[in-house]
């Protein structure tokens, strides 16, 4: 399958994941389309990570009615900074891709909820109490932590973007 | 190139923020190819949640069923006794206007929402298209949600009651109290301020608005009270408000339309 199909695909299985996680269980504050993001900057690097992170935050914007932007830049900035950090790491650990993908969900979001802020908007530390927004932003962290081995496996699965090693194990990374 | 990324970030959402028409464009676009989408899984989650609680029930459905018959007859009765002793006070007039301002029903389902602005905003897959307009009331079956704050060709966004930004004027059943109830943003629950401090609004006393300002007819039900305390200044009430509408778990509602921009 040609490159950017997959890519499409990808975008949009995580765009319906998003759309019944929202829908079905809100308070856990799921956030699906961090996981491609996270998957690519790991990938990809710095560049396509902060791609990515663009085109799966306005996706995020536009399934949730918000702030149009407001994701967009939080998963852009997300995708970057992990792009950067991504060698320093063993990016086959299910640890590591759990941590990259809180921190992911964790940088996203608090800097989607700063810019609302900054912009006066909806969903804004000046509109809901710190409380509520913390605990939303942890419960994202937390469940992002727990979606993150599942979901790369997934979209290794699906891209078919792996390789076996010298020992026969299946790697995600170089 | 991650700050270029992050720059058109920054700049969409300003744009947006402010109502930039770009920004309509890309929302009216993106409207087309995800309300649909939206719409369908909306709806196959709110199947598996009925099914869901169909499963976890332990009444008598039959039970339930013929003691809800039993209501909605006894309800009717009272609403023909009612219009009825408005016909005899002479009130005609009224009745009819009251038939005539009720404005245009679009049935809606609510295809956006975000966790982290859960009790503030969430967006309708009807528009302007559909007749939508800025300042429309939103309501469920129950009671009121909120209000039209903005409206493309195929989608609305819809600032409900609990938002903290809400202001919706509301009179009390019994007591006939007026006052402004808006959202705390502590979940769902609402708050009256202002109250006369000899008011006698009580627990359990039913709310609903008052018409004024225009925005909302009159007589939609807002919610119950839960509590009345002393203001924070000493010479007014407030009083705690639990919605009648269950803002938590939202799938279809009703725009009260009147087609021309508010009511």
């Amino acid at each position: 399958m040609p490159r950017f199909l997959l890519s499409a695909a990808i975008v949009v299985v995580a765009v319906m994941a998003q759309i019944v996680g929202d829908r079905a269980a809100a308070p856990l504050g799921l956030d699906f389309l961090v996981l491609p993001v996270v998957f690519m900057s790991l990938r990809r690097g710095s560049e396509v990570g902060a791609g990515w992170g663009f085109v799966c935050g306005l996706c995020h914007d536009m399934v949730g009615g918000g702030v149009l932007g407001a994701h967009a830049f939080g998963k852009a900035l997300a995708g970057g900074l992990l792009g950067r950090l991504s060698h320093r790491f063993d990016r086959n650990s299910p640890l590591l891709q759990a941590l990259a993908t809180a921190a992911g969900a964790l940088v996203s979001t608090s800097a989607a909820v700063l810019l609302r802020t900054a912009l006066g908007a909806e969903g804004s530390l000046l509109s809901t109490p710190l409380l509520r927004i913390g605990g939303l932003v942890l419960a994202t962290t937390v469940s992002s932590a727990v979606i993150g081995p599942p979901g790369f496996w997934a979209l290794v699965r699906l891209s078919g973007w792996r390789y076996r090693d010298g020992e026969g194990k299946w790697r995600f990374y170089a | 190139m991650t700050a270029v990324w992050c720059a058109l970030g920054l700049v969409l959402a300003t744009l947006d923020a402010h109502g930039g028409s770009p920004t309509q464009g890309l929302r009216g676009l993106a409207e087309r190819l995800l309300v649909p989408l939206g719409r369908g899984l909306g709806r196959a989650v709110a199947a598996g949640q009925r099914v869901a609680d169909g499963l976890a029930y332990e009444g008598d459905a039959g039970a339930d069923l013929e003691r809800l018959r039993a209501d909605n007859e006894r309800l009717r009765a009272e609403l023909s006794r009612l219009r009825a002793a408005l016909a005899d006070q002479g009130l005609h007039d009224l009745v009819a206007a009251s038939d005539r301002h009720a404005g245009v029903s679009i049935p809606a389902l609510v295809v956006g929402r975000e966790p982290v602005s859960w009790f503030e905003r969430v967006r309708i897959d009807r528009g302007l298209g559909d007749g939508v307009r800025p300042d429309d009331a939103v309501v469920t079956g129950d009671g009121l949600v909120g209000r039209v704050v903005s409206a493309t060709g195929m989608g609305a966004s819809v600032m409900l009651m609990s938002s903290p930004a809400s202001s919706v004027a509301v009179v009390t059943e019994q007591s006939g109290e007026h006052g402004i109830a808006s959202g705390t943003g502590l979940g769902s629950a609402l708050v009256i301020e202002y109250l006369h401090p000899r008011s006698t609004v009580a627990p359990g006393e039913g709310v609903v608005t008052s018409g004024v300002g225009g925005v909302f007819p009159r007589g939609l039900p807002v919610g119950t009270v839960t509590s009345v305390e002393d203001g924070a200044d000493g010479l007014t009430k407030t009083a705690g408000l639990e919605p009648a509408a269950d803002l938590q778990r939202l799938d279809a509602v009703l725009v009260v339309s009147s087609g021309a921009g508010g009511l």
